[in-house]
């Protein structure tokens, strides 16, 4: 016969491990759920420990208890098995104790489906999200210069302590608008407009944020980051998006590449200038930005000009697909080593100073 | 011979034959298919951007194919019932008047599908577009395999494969027959008549409250 | 004569290949089931690998991305329709007429199209990979990213095809379990004496005859879409809207996974009471219960959809339903616990995977509720702790109650043993592996890897944890191939089986191992639910019969093989149409006559043949 504790062993250094590892890496990823820091992740977390431990306390419990019975009742010569056929009165209980263990977790999650339905604070600051292949767009309503919008891309700048409230809609394909450690996701779904509940943020940072449906080929490297900034720093920054850059010095790289940029405004948009493409990402403040290609690379001078030369070493575009062009060797404009720096010094030269 | 006499005398655990009990679990599973197919359409009314919709429907020329399919149900009726008292031509009479019946409302369809196409109404034009006509599409697909079979049982009756001894053979293809003429009535029901009278706003109502609940909204 | 309907000659050998297409015969459709779906659990394992490979290290560039999506898809719709339903399949025609002492299913042509439709289907599908256009949109294949715009090859179409002909099979299967169960049980055995697995078979043939169609119409919706440019699911502007999709799909999917868990439950059910040496507890309560999950899995399909928007109404009710369906699932945990309570154990393999059932599965639901709780799920929803909560499920229940079927039953399939202690190494191997592959998900999920990425960067702290993972898929496979070895092993030289080497308790074990063609020289008449515990009601076990006494048993065919052949062929006709509109055309036009003369071959073809019954009287 199996003798069952040693053969269990094994089992329960997995679990126990696992366990370890569960507190351990916790805290290590920037993306983790159990590292909350807005009210709407916080009040998920206070809900999601309540279903965990209810889960694992029914687990263990359920667990235990065949462990038991293997054990007490493995076969012993002389012992014959005992002829039970069933028991209305077991019946009933184990019926109704899931039903109340599940009202413990049912109740809380009523309630807390409930309060999606109110509404934020009167100053709450209204974005609109746009899911495209493979990258996000942030509008600002009534933020942009003349009250226009105020838009950019792959980095959403938010102020702290302040309700946002962001509406999602897809250009494309299905994505799903998810920033971990700030608020569930919600999909952003073509010819509907979603919205993701209302969450306030608690400190400055950079928060990590993911396209969490799939999307196609590129749908792993679809990130973006939420910069939560304090509220003055949040008024500054939108101000100098709206005033656009100041024109580079004559004769430096970055004046050179603002001319070359010429090249890419038929996509590309950096506000207070001629360039106006909204094909790709708003590239306004761009030197502000921590990372670049949809929050894929560090925004290094040197990824930079990699990127430009060539896209698809960094993200794998299927054949056909409407996206930026590889300049390196582009059939129609190709740039040289040069140009490619001079064109990254300007973009890069775009800051609030 | 044991394999076969269980089957050939009937003698099932439930007493149906069983031939008889996969048609109704095929046609349970219709149930499925339609009510799928109907669905689909009657959540989707109304939200058609572009192009022609319900509008268009033509109730007067539907209630008359609609009648035809009925009555073709009772033409069903006596063939069976013919077959049965052991009037072999009185059946071949009902099951030839079936079939054509069921092709005079193809007909019809394909009249209703031309003018609609005329009018600019294509599975390609929008979402009725595609709903309505892959529904009726299918449900006249179905009656045209009825079509097909009924003949087939017309055939039959001359070389001696159908007769009163398995009069079973027609009753299984009239289960059929009567299923695909019921889905008719439903989607006459509610797909036209709904649409064309005063029943709209209300049944609308219920409507968009499940589609709201489904999300549809 | 067979001439006076065929082309060909009726093959009535009963061995060679030509035998093995044309059976007809519940037990040796049984056992093509059962190789294919082992073949494509080894497919759909290599699959998983390949992903394991890839994603043992961050920013690995092992595979591409574009192999990567076809994995993680073929991979999903492999093990699931490939795999886990044929082997239900398999399990469902061996033991079904046995169980309840029938000669064969109602329907045994039926029966065998069924399984050539599957096999077709899944060949079409698979055969995209020799064209370049391996299927890599996801197991679900949401719209929008399955139209024309933006799949840029036919891989679709292939997949869409391929699980179009695949539910046609499985659905006509449905039917004839259906009829089967319902119409040719031997007499006495009423329905509340069949064995939990039959009731179980039973309710997986309602719930297939009643959730296939959604998802033959979705199927059908984006064929059109794809081919005829029809407005379902792309074209805003025409009305179309996306989540139609999604609720067809899942409309059908929800049952889905309950048709590919209750067979496991029905073998666990049966497997029990005959290691614990007792009647399974509460009988009626764990049928009950089948039904309840069977009848309540139509009501929640929108839990997949949470963070699609649909607001708190449509949230709060499906969370409610999803719930619901923990209570039924626990009553079966509960009586199966209390069936242990009492009993003479012993831990025979087919009882090892049994336990390992119950406690992984029942973990795998736990995560199942979690996700039902509508805001733990805006965290959860894509993430790998939905990837743990389906491998518990799928992987915990349905693999390990199949195998426990398998170590369980193959003594009356082949007539040998398999070989006990390779039996428990492959268990322990598989349950270590197991738990070590998917147990550390639920973490990664936690920490907010989502789903179906080629892959992650190196500062996101995802690494060593899909290490661990990855080491614990290849002990998995580890344990596939001692399990392979066991079976080749067996076959061979295996112990001799006998009639009943468990000692169990119903029909099938009254009857010698293997079991003549004809199953039952007599039908037996049943007087309990163990007839073969029941002293008393012992059936009688007639000797095997002289060969001018055995009963006749349909013959062989070849029609169903054609009709299915003709079907599969007119679905590649439309992919080459695509290509090439006139040699489309013809392939179309050529098989869609050739099925039409099969199903009227197949309409006027005799059960038996003349000639063959003439041998016999
Ligand atoms: C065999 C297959 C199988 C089974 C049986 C289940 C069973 C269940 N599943 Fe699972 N599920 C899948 C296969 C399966 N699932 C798959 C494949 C997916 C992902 C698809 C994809 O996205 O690719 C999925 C996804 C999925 C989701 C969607 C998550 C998301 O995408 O965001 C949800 C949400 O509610 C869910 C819930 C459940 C529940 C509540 C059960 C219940 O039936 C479980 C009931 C069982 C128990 C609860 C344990 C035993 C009970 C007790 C011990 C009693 C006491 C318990 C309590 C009081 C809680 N499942
Ligand atoms: C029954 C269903 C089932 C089963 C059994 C499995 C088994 C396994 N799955 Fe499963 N998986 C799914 C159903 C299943 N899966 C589904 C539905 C999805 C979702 C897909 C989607 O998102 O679209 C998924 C997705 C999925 C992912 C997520 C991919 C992603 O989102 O990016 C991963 C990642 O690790 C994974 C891993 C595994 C592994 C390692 C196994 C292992 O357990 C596999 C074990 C088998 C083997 C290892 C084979 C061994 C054989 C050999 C090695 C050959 C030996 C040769 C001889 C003996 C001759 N699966
Ligand atoms: C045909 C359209 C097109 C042209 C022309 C084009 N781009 Fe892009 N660009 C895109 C798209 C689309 C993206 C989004 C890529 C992604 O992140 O997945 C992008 C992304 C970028 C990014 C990263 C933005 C971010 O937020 O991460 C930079 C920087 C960039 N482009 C610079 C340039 C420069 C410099 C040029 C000209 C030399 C150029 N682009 C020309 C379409 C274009
Ligand atoms: Cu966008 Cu995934
Ligand atoms: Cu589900």
């Amino acid at each position: 016969m199996v003798r069952f504790p040693k053969s269990l062993t094994p089992l329960l250094m997995v679990a126990l491990m696992a366990l370890l590892l569960a507190v351990l890496s916790a805290c290590a990823s920037p993306q983790s759920t159990f590292d909350p820091k807005s009210d709407a992740a916080d009040s998920v977390l206070t809900i999601y420990i309540l279903v965990t431990v209810v889960a694992s306390v029914v687990g263990f419990a359920v667990l235990a208890a065949m462990v038991w019975l293997i054990i007490k009742f493995r076969a012993k010569p002389g012992v014959p098995a005992r002829q039970i056929h069933g028991n209305n009165r077991l019946e009933a209980s184990w019926t109704i104790a899931p039903i109340l263990v599940l009202l413990i977790i049912g109740i809380p999650t009523m309630f807390w489906i409930a309060g999606t339905a109110e509404e934020p604070a009167a100053d709450v600051l209204e974005v609109e999200a746009v899911g495209h292949q493979w990258w996000f767009e942030f509008t600002y309503p009534g933020m942009g210069p003349d009250g226009g919008d105020l838009i950019t891309a792959n980095e959403l700048v938010i102020p702290v302590g302040r309700d946002i409230r962001v509406t999602l809609h897809s250009d494309d394909v299905l994505h799903s608008f998810w920033v971990p450690q700030l608020v569930g996701k919600t999909d952003m779904i073509p010819g509907r407009t979603n919205v993701l509940e209302t969450f306030n943020v608690y400190e400055p940072g950079l928060y990590y944020g993911q396209c969490a449906e799939f999307c196609g080929s590129a749908h792993a490297l679809m990130r973006f980051r939420v910069n939560a900034k304090t509220s003055a720093n949040f008024s500054a920054w939108a101000s100098a998006h709206n005033s656009g850059p100041t024109a580079p010095e004559p004769g430096t790289a970055a004046a050179r590449g603002a001319l070359g940029f010429a090249t890419c405004s038929g996509c590309h948009a950096i506000s207070g200038t001629a360039a106006q493409g909204r094909i790709g990402p708003d590239l306004s403040l761009f030197g502000e930005r921590s990372t670049l290609a949809a929050g894929v690379l560090d925004n290094t001078d040197a990824n930079l000009k990699a990127w430009i030369a060539d896209v698809r070493s960094f993200k794998p575009i299927p054949e056909g697909a409407r996206f930026m062009p590889a300049f390196n060797n582009d059939t129609v404009t190709t740039l040289d080593d040069g140009q490619i720096a001079d064109i990254a010094a300007y973009l890069n030269s775009l800051t609030a100073k | 011979m044991q394999y076969l006499t269980d089957v050939a005398t009937h003698r099932t655990s439930t007493g149906l034959n069983s031939r008889k009990l996969l048609m109704w679990a095929f046609l349970g599973s219709d149930v499925l298919f339609f009510g799928t197919l109907i669905a689909t359409h009657l959540v989707y009314r109304g939200q058609s951007v572009s192009g022609p919709a319900e509008n268009i429907l033509d109730i007067p020329i539907t209630s008359i194919s609609t009648f035809v399919l009925l009555m073709s149900s009772l033409a069903m009726v006596l063939a069976l019932s013919g077959l049965q008292r052991g009037k072999i031509g009185e059946a071949r009479f009902w099951l030839a008047a079936t079939a054509l019946l069921g092709s005079v409302f193809i007909g019809f369809q394909m009249y209703e599908f031309a003018e609609f196409a005329h009018e600019g109404l294509t599975p390609r034009t929008n979402l009725f577009g595609s709903t309505f006509l892959i529904m009726t599409g299918f449900h006249g697909t179905h009656v045209a395999i009825g079509i097909f079979w009924l003949w087939s049982l017309f055939f039959a009756t001359f070389n001696g494969k159908i007769h009163q001894g398995n009069s079973l053979e027609v009753e299984i293809a009239g289960l059929y027959w009567h299923f695909v003429d019921i889905v008719w009535i439903v989607i006459f029901g509610v797909v036209y008549l709904v649409g064309a009278y005063g029943v709209e706003e209300h049944v609308e109502e219920a409507g968009h409250a499940a589609a709201a609940i489904l999300g549809f909204g | 004569m067979a001439a006076n309907t065929g082309i060909l000659r009726r093959p009535l050998a009963p061995v060679g290949i030509w035998a093995w297409m044309t059976t007809v015969d519940h037990k040796r459709i049984a056992v093509l089931y059962g190789v294919t779906a082992f073949f494509f659990f080894l497919l759909g394992g290599m699959e998983a690998l390949v992903m394991r490979v890839q994603l043992a290290s961050a920013e690995s560039t092992i595979v591409s991305a574009a192999t990567y999506n076809a994995m993680f898809t073929m991979h999903g719709t492999t093990m699931v329709f490939m795999v886990v339903m044929p082997a239900g399949a398999a399990f469902f025609n061996f033991l079904i007429p046995l169980m309840i002492g029938a000669r064969d299913v109602a329907f045994p042509r039926l029966n065998a199209f069924s399984y050539w439709l599957f096999l077709f289907g899944a060949l079409l599908m698979n055969f995209s990979f020799f064209m370049n256009a391996f299927p890599d949109m996801g197991w679900f294949g949401y719209a929008p990213l399955t139209s024309n715009e933006y799949t840029l090859s036919s891989s679709t179409d292939y997949w869409v095809l391929g699980l179009l002909i695949m539910g046609i099979g499985t659905t006509a299967a449905g039917f004839n379990f259906v009829v089967t169960i319902l119409n040719m049980r031997a007499p006495g055995m009423t329905l509340m004496r069949m064995p939990v697995f039959v009731w179980m078979t039973l309710i997986v043939a309602f719930l297939i005859i009643f959730a296939f169609p959604p998802l033959t119409i979705a199927l059908t919706f984006l064929l059109f879409d794809r081919f005829f440019d029809t407005n379902f699911f792309v074209d805003i502007g025409a009305g179309s809207d996306p989540l139609l999709w999604q609720h067809l799909f899942w409309i059908f999917g929800h049952p889905e996974v309950y048709i590919l868990i209750l067979p496991a439950m029905g073998i666990v059910s049966d497997v029990l009471p005959t290691f614990t040496r007792k009647p399974l507890f509460g009988y009626t309560m764990v049928v009950f219960a089948g039904a309840v999950i069977g009848f309540l899995g139509f009501g929640v399909w929108a839990h997949h959809m949470f963070t699609t928007g649909l607001g708190p109404w449509a949230n709060a009710a499906f969370a409610a339903t999803t719930m619901a369906i923990a209570v039924p699932t626990g009553v079966k945990i509960f009586n199966w616990l209390a069936t242990l309570y009492g009993g003479s154990i012993t831990f025979k393999t087919p009882m090892l995977f049994t336990l390992g059932f119950i406690s992984m599965f029942m973990l795998g639901g736990l995560s199942g509720v979690m996700h039902a709780v509508v805001p733990v799920d805006s965290q959860q929803s894509d993430t790998y702790f939905i990837v743990a909560h389906f491998h518990y499920v799928l992987f915990g229940g349905a693999i390990f109650g199949i195998n426990s079927g398998i170590y369980y039953w193959f003594p009356k399939i082949s007539g040998r043993m398999l070989s006990e202690p390779l039996g428990k190494l492959h268990f322990w191997l598989m349950l270590i592996g197991f738990n070590l592959t998917f147990m550390p998900m639920h973490i990664l999920g936690v920490i907010g890897m989502p789903r179906r990425v080629y892959t992650y960067a190196e500062d996101m702290g995802f690494e060593f944890l899909n290490q661990l993972i990855s080491a614990g898929s290849f002990i998995i496979a580890l344990s596939v191939i001692v399990f392979t070895i066991n079976v080749v092993r067996s076959i061979r030289q295996g112990e001799p089986a006998g009639d009943n080497p468990w000692g169990a308790s119903t029909l099938e074990w009254s009857i010698p191992s293997p079991p003549h063609h004809y199953n039952f020289a007599v039908v037996p008449t049943v007087r309990s639910q163990h007839p073969l515990w029941d002293e008393n009601a012992n059936p009688v076990l007639p000797p095997a019969l002289p060969a001018h006494d055995e009963p006749v048993m349909p013959d062989p065919s070849y029609w169903p093989i054609i009709v299915a052949f003709a079907i599969t062929m007119v679905a590649g006709g439309l992919i080459i149409w695509q290509a090439h509109a006139i040699a489309g055309l013809t392939v179309i036009a050529s098989m869609g006559l050739l099925g039409m003369r099969g199903i009227f071959g197949w309409v006027l073809e005799p059960m038996e043949d003349e000639a063959h019954v003439s041998v016999h009287h």
